[in-house]
């Protein structure tokens, strides 16, 4: 059994993650969490998204992993005990000198990818100190989690998808320097994709024809989710707690399907074309395999000048479908109108290809556009839908 | 005590008098330096500053293939007279029982407080190699709250950024850019960072930090000056007025090394603690 492992920012998309197919969701905690930009979760959320996964059957794990300093250690005792009250699956804590806390108020313990470890004699001290499961630093190649892995026999969890850090995790202070804001206490302004002039030794300019950068190109391992199976990865874990729903829907929905038909035998097309295109869509930016095939040469690198284009593949979700009308009620996220080809995903349904012939507004009057945000129009369609189905463009392959 | 980590020989060879001790880099498995030296050359550096406490860094993260050889190299240590070795990889602590030499806890940027500094000295670790990214009272608070050793930056550039990825060398790559400079500098709105691609890829500061004012307040066992980047001239004039310095004349100690360089400060000593953003 594997596990696919969400980020989820709040209980809205908490929900997502689980009903779009994850396992677990990771959390942070409002006081002891990395992400301070994200929308960390206060104590009685913490409680509800406990009681929400474990009535599914699914876990809840709470971040622990800023880098601590002097004055933040009076609180971490306590705040742990809270957690443990309610239940929470595990710590992914950083700092070893938490471990003891975690261990006296019986939390299981995830080590975080902030630990870097990469090699099985880093692992195995801390299997002694009663870490069940390490999520492996991000420079780790196959090899390398095969090796641990087969040594230790601990848990193992690696990223599958998601953006990258340019350098080592925890070891980038590039935010507090030059914007004053601590990148191992949430604060991350990423440096990292900054363009910069690069000067030689003598301080001239080497000019190419993009700018200098930090920054990677995404993760996604795809294609490699068979593979990393077979060397008995345990844990798959999305990254992004600032990611949206829809982000989260797309993301999740395409590696449930391909964990479940890697499980399934003689399943050798595990992912298609659409689900690598839908992937690459979402997030708007190139992606690779990064460390995992031992390859990080400049195909790893991103130097496209920072243009980023927002995403509006993403046009609305499903509040409602009425069986009787066969109308769904669709609340807007990005402009769509009559005649626009569609696609609409679900956790648990094939995609639904649609021409968007009907549009009716509140009034139930035709209409041509919708362009508000957050409009709630309903639309016609054969098929029923469900609450939280999403609704995108349907990107339509210039190769033909 | 006084330490060294020299940017080229002649920073030690030029001022055996000035300093307490060294930390040298070794070749393949030290990061963030550019003077680095073979196991081989280690005796031959020893013999030179007899009576000095010497110190090696390991302080790459270790892979699972360079493992038989670290463990060869950290055995073979047990053979000259150095005072310890900074790592970086927890593996190290494991090997901890067949040294016959202390062992510091030199994670950048993670060396950030007293119960885990206290946590590390629980597994035999009796020294650590404070971050640079620190102000001044939590230093002092940590110096008050455990028995370890503790090292702390005095002087140099101070690194801010580690990279397992060629992040220079790709970029020239890609855009197919003849260069080679053994060290690059980044440029963005009108400051300049140093970064050097050698074992892992390395950016600095943009300005050299002078933490002598705060030498008393620090109060750490050991204060350790970077040659990184430092004119050898220059470097032997700090040392000296490091040497010379006193309760009277710490101020106009740390003036004297605030008129040397363009590009100086304070770094984080007097900054407030970067806390979580909203």
């Amino acid at each position: 059994m594997v596990e696919l492992l969400a980020p989820a920012g709040d209980l809205e998309r908490l929900k997502i993650a689980l009903k779009y197919g994850a396992d677990a969701v990771y959390i942070g905690y409002k006081e002891l969490s990395l992400r301070a930009n994200a929308t960390n979760f206060t104590y009685e959320e913490i409680i509800e998204a406990v009681d929400y996964a474990h009535k599914l059957g699914k876990k809840i794990y709470v971040t622990v992993n800023i880098v601590v300093h002097n004055n933040e250690l009076s609180k971490i005792e306590d705040n742990i005990k809270k957690l443990s009250e309610i239940g929470v699956d595990a710590l992914i804590i950083s700092d070893p000198s938490i471990f003891k806390y975690a261990k006296k108020y019986n939390i299981e313990i995830h080590l975080s990818t902030q630990a870097s470890t990469m090699n099985w004699k880093a692992a195995e001290f801390y299997k002694n100190e009663g870490v069940k499961r390490i999520v492996l630093a991000r420079e780790c190649d196959r090899e390398a989690i095969k090796d641990i892995i087969n040594k230790t026999k601990m848990d193992i969890e690696t990223f599958v998808h998601g953006a990258m850090c340019a350098g080592i995790s925890g070891r980038c202070v590039m935010s507090n320097v030059l914007t004053n804001r601590d990148a191992n206490r949430g604060g991350c302004s990423q440096i990292c994709r900054w363009d910069f002039d690069l000067l030689d030794e003598n301080k001239k300019l080497l000019k190419g024809e993009k700018p200098f950068t930090f920054c990677s190109k995404d993760l996604s391992m795809i294609e490699y989710i068979k593979d990393m199976i077979s060397i008995g990865i345990k844990s798959f874990k999305i990254e992004g707690r600032m990611r949206s729903s829809y982000y989260l829907a797309t993301v999740i929905s395409i590696y449930r399907k391909v964990i479940d038909n890697c499980m399934k035998q003689n399943c050798d097309n595990v992912y298609t074309i659409e689900d690598k295109k839908a992937l690459d869509n979402c997030a708007n930016r190139e992606s690779t395999c990064q460390f995992y095939n031992g390859i990080y040469d400049n195909s790893c690198s991103y130097y496209n000048g920072r243009i980023e284009a927002s995403n509006q593949d993403f046009l609305g979700v499903v509040l409602d479908y009425d069986i009787d009308t066969h109308l769904a009620t669709i609340e807007e996220r990005n402009y769509f109108k009559k005649g626009d080809i569609v696609e609409i995903f679900s956790p648990k349904k094939d995609i639904i290809t649609l021409k968007l012939d009907k549009i009716y507004d509140d009034d139930n009057n035709l209409i041509e556009v919708v362009n508000h945000p957050l409009q709630v129009v309903k639309i016609y369609i054969d098929e029923k839908l469900e609450k939280d189905d999403m609704m995108r463009i349907k990107r339509i392959d210039k190769k033909g | 005590m006084i330490l060294i980590m020299p940017d080229n020989i002649e920073q030690i060879k030029e001022n055996i008098n000035l300093f307490d001790g060294v930390i040298l880099s070794i070749d393949k498995f030290s990061v963030n330096a550019r003077y680095t030296v073979s196991i081989d050359d280690i005796d031959s550096i020893i013999k030179l500053i007899p009576n000095k406490e010497i110190f090696i860094s390991l302080n790459k993260n270790i892979e699972n293939n360079e493992l038989d050889e670290l463990e060869r190299i950290l055995l073979e240590l047990n053979n000259y007279n150095i005072k310890g070795v900074l790592y970086s990889d927890v593996a190290f602590v494991t090997y901890k029982d067949k040294l016959n030499y202390d062992l510091v806890w030199a994670q950048e940027h993670l060396v950030t407080n007293y119960e885990t500094i206290n946590y590390w000295y629980s597994k035999g670790v009796n020294y650590a190699y404070l971050s640079s990214d620190l102000n001044i009272n939590e230093i002092k608070d940590i110096v008050n709250n455990t028995d370890v050793k503790l090292m702390a930056n005095l002087f140099g550039y101070n690194s801010m950024f580690a990279s397992k990825r060629h992040i220079v060398d790709n970029y020239l790559k890609y855009f197919n850019i003849k260069d080679d400079s053994k060290v690059h500098y980044m440029k963005k709105e009108g400051k300049v960072y140093p970064i050097i691609d050698a074992n892992y890829t390395y950016a600095y500061s943009n300005n050299i930090f002078n933490g002598v004012r705060d030498y008393y307040n620090m109060n750490v066992d050991y204060y350790v000056i970077n040659g990184f980047l430092i004119d050898n001239t220059k470097f032997s004039k700090l040392l000296s007025i490091i040497g010379n310095i006193s309760i009277e004349n710490v101020e106009k100690s740390a003036l004297q090394i605030d008129d040397m360089f363009s590009n100086i400060d304070d770094g984080f000593l007097h900054k407030e603690i970067v806390s979580k953003v909203k």
